[in-house]
């Protein structure tokens, strides 16, 4: 393009008459007219000259306010631009694993949001997990504008940690200079919330393998669906046969759990109250049924009430223990046999002892002890969080033994190969050796089992059968030395009353999360890109240089 | 856009005969090789995964070792490219070429990117090491590539404004470090507010949304608005500057 504005040469002066003055003084009058005449000329020779002096000066102007008035135009379609953009946006998932890429059922469940839903996420947003959490609910928010999001960093936002802790019952410890949550996520519509657990956002198939399944979309719908639903599953305990009590706080309460399931989204319901209008049936609405430690007799027509309840398709969860009789002389028969025979067990009338000094108790002779825990949905963040030190810590227990029947129950907590299930237990106090009689272990001391289904259930009843009391008692969310016995009984809880509706969100593929490098590998990686790499780059600059140097002046001509 | 390729073909031989480009390249990989080993060590250490990262991702942005060369390198490989010319005279006989300013300073930046983009094609090959050691999703290494890009052409063309501006090479490299600098604490100053505007301001412009998206494969369009608008606005102004050294 030619340069738009040439220079304008700059407008002649009006010529000097200076010289003319003085060689022409003896005609005053004619250089007088000449000088007037002359002046005349210049002027009218100047005007044009400044006229287009004018005309240039104006042009520049002009060139110059469109120039500001063209970037300023720019600048602002800009930012304007940039407010579209920011309200009206579209993303795209390239990555392999569609990561970020939500399922139909997500998209829907978001879509048929009709009340707001609020969302505390409990990670600090530099973490990495915490970046994910943000990019994936960023991708819930195209969906809806009902979700509500707020970051709160356990590590920063203390004040707001504590106040979470006391509305919803949260768990917070501190390792390595960071608070640690029980729950990374807390879903919230009304009076309804659900946690998500750090375990929940992604999972581990092989920890050896380094590669983890991101599972932060089902774990965050599975929430959002679950505050949704419009009723909360019932949870009946059952009463009247000197069960822990739901109301009574403390060690040996039961008050801590019913809290614990409360924040969970359960409703919970006593049944088999000695009232006069007792209902016909006494479990109807029940989804699961709770035998919270009976130390007194069940009658038969409970007893009857519960097996009909679960071979209906109803779970329960069965928790006893050794009880003795009134003259001290034996343990009680609680007359729950056929209950426990359809989770294919059956309570012996024996104490426990652990002979194994590293998992009994001191000064407990044996009675507490730290079971073994085997792997099972119900034991899984257990058995994940043995290596911390949680554990199941048992007391007075009794064994359970497999009827090897038709129902095969899968044990959940045994004991060690050198315990004994000691029978006669009281009748042989105070001096208990273990003799012939007795049940060489390991004793089985907790199981599950899941019936198979009726014609037109998606599956069958579940039970899970654990003969320790004391892992209904409050001091197990209360106590940190507890907490093996806090994670087996949420676990059991989670697994009996899991819903029918399961996501369809397909799993994500693996993804390396992890590096194992051998130390030669790392250094020869560090020659690599630390040295080589860096130095090789540098020689060439200098190779340029000195060539450049070497080359004649004149063919340097285009650098 | 007369002259375009002719001042790009100048302005590249420039930078590649001259030792500039190289020691800053050779200084470039220096810091990403050490980002790159440390990253590395960090993630051979881990006795656990690393939950919702792979070490690709970690590479493109989740360090500050990521984003400071980027802060100091662009300004010092944009300071002379009109400083200079202005301080030695030479723009005089570039601007009475029968080119546009528009190709004049498009073939500039355009050389600078270019440079960019060789400085940054070595590292190509850690993605080659870390695929050795375990697998990596290609797709999100574009992206991150990609993020990188569009940082790199934001940063260049505030650099190239900034040497526009000013006869001094120091003068403009200062004035690009200390502009990207501001716009580099605003991301950091986000983590400050409380959800609301102006941290969804203070985000919009921040280099750590760019990279965090992109990093994990995820293309949006508002960051793609911004940083294009990042680098198309200095880069208009910069013509505009250019045009008006031309009325004299």
């Amino acid at each position: 393009m030619k340069t738009k504005k040439k220079k304008v040469p700059a407008a002649p002066e009006a010529p000097s008459t200076n010289d003319d003055t003085a060689s022409v003084d003896t005609t005053e009058g004619l250089s007088s007219a000449a000088e007037s005449e002359t002046t005349t000329q210049a002027a009218r020779d100047a005007e044009p000259e400044a006229e287009a002096g004018r005309a240039r000066r104006r042009s520049d102007r002009a060139t110059k306010l469109a120039a500001s008035v063209s970037l300023m135009s720019v600048i602002v379609i800009g930012v304007l631009l940039n407010i579209l953009a920011s309200r009206h946006f579209k993303r795209w998932d390239y990555s392999a694993s569609g990561e970020f890429t939500l399922s139909d059922g997500t998209v829907d469940t978001l879509r048929g949001i009709d009340e707001p839903i609020k969302l505390i996420v409990l990670v600090s947003r530099e973490t990495p997990i915490g970046v994910s959490l943000e990019e994936m609910l960023e991708g819930y928010r195209q969906h809806t504008n009902k979700l509500e999001i707020e970051f709160v960093d356990p590590d920063r936002d203390q004040a707001r940690l504590v106040e979470l802790q006391k509305l919803y019952g949260l768990l917070a410890a501190e390792a390595g200079g960071h608070v640690i949550i029980d729950a990374a996520l807390i879903v919230i519509q009304g009076e309804r919330h659900r946690y998500v657990l750090g375990s929940e956002l992604v999972a581990v198939d092989d920890p050896t393998d380094m590669r983890t399944r991101p599972r932060l979309e089902y774990a965050i719908t599975s929430a959002i669906r679950h505050v949704r639903a419009t009723t909360p599953p019932v949870i009946c305990f059952t009463t009247g046969h000197d069960e822990l009590s739901l109301d009574k706080a403390g060690t040996e309460g039961m008050a801590e759990l019913a809290d614990r399931l409360r924040k969970n989204n359960f409703e919970l319901k006593t049944v088999f109250q000695p009232t006069a209008d007792a209902p016909a049936d006494p479990l109807a609405g029940c989804e699961l049924l709770v035998v919270a430690t009976p130390t007194a007799p069940v009658p038969k027509e409970h007893t009857l009430a519960m097996t009909h309840f679960v071979e209906e398709g109803g779970s329960a969860f069965v928790v006893l223990g050794p009880v003795p009789n009134k003259a001290q002389t034996d343990v009680m028969d609680l007359q729950l046999d056929e209950l426990l025979a359809l989770a294919g067990v059956k309570l012996e009338h024996d104490v426990i002892h652990e002979y194994d000094p590293s998992r009994r108790t001191r000064g407990s002779n044996g009675t507490e002890f730290f079971a073994e825990s085997r792997v099972h949905p119900v034991t899984e963040r257990l058995v994940r969080e043995e290596a911390a030190g949680a554990a199941a810590l048992v007391n007075y227990t009794s064994s359970l033994t497999d009827l090897e029947g038709a129902v095969k129950p899968e044990p959940l907590l045994t004991t060690s190969a050198k315990s004994f299930g000691i029978v006669d237990y009281l009748a042989r106090l105070p001096a208990i050796e273990p003799t012939a009689v007795d049940l060489p272990g390991p004793r089985t001391i907790a199981v599950a089992v899941e019936r198979p289904a009726k014609p037109g259930q998606e599956r069958g009843s579940r039970m899970v059968v654990a003969s320790s009391m004391n892992l209904l008692f409050g001091a197990n969310w209360n106590d940190p030395s507890f907490r093996g016995n806090s994670l087996f009984v949420e676990g059991a809880f989670s697994w009996l009353a899991s819903h029918e509706r399961f996501l369809d969100i397909p799993d994500k593929p693996l993804k390396t999360t992890g590096l194992r490098v051998t130390e030669d590998a790392l250094s020869s990686m560090f020659r690599y890109v630390v040295l080589v790499m860096p130095v090789a780059m540098g020689c060439m600059g200098i190779a340029i240089h000195f060539l450049r140097r070497r080359r004649p002046q004149s063919k340097r001509s285009l650098a | 856009m007369r002259g375009l390729w002719p001042i790009l073909k100048r302005e590249l031989l420039g930078l590649f005969v001259t030792p500039i480009a190289w020691v800053i390249m050779a200084a470039f990989l220096f810091i990403e090789g050490l980002f790159f080993y440390f990253l590395i060590m960090s993630y051979s250490s881990q006795s656990d995964v690393i939950v919702g990262m792979g070490p690709a991702e970690a590479f493109f942005g989740q360090s500050e070792f990521f984003y400071f060369p980027l802060v100091l390198i662009c300004p010092v490989l944009t300071m002379r490219l009109f400083a200079e010319e202005r301080k030695s005279g030479t723009i005089e006989a570039l601007l009475t070429a029968p080119v546009t300013p528009a190709a004049v300073v498009l073939g500039k930046y355009l050389a600078t990117l270019c440079v960019y983009v060789v400085m940054w094609a070595p590292t190509v090959l850690y993605m080659f090491i870390l695929s050795s050691h375990g697998e990596i999703d290609w797709s999100l290494v574009a992206t991150g590539y990609a993020g990188t890009l569009l940082v790199g052409m934001a940063y260049l063309a505030i650099g190239t404004l900034a040497s526009a501006l000013t006869s001094s090479q120091l003068a403009a490299a200062m004035g690009a470090t200390v502009f990207i600098l501001a716009f580099f604490v605003m991301g950091y100053a986000a983590r400050g507010f409380d959800e609301g505007s102006t941290r969804s301001m203070l985000e919009h412009v921040a280099v750590s949304s760019l990279m965090n998206d992109f990093s994990r494969g995820l293309v949006d369009s508002r960051r793609l608005v911004f940083w294009v608008s990042f680098a198309i606005i200095p880069l208009y102004a910069t013509i505009r500057t250019v045009e008006s050294w031309r009325w004299g």
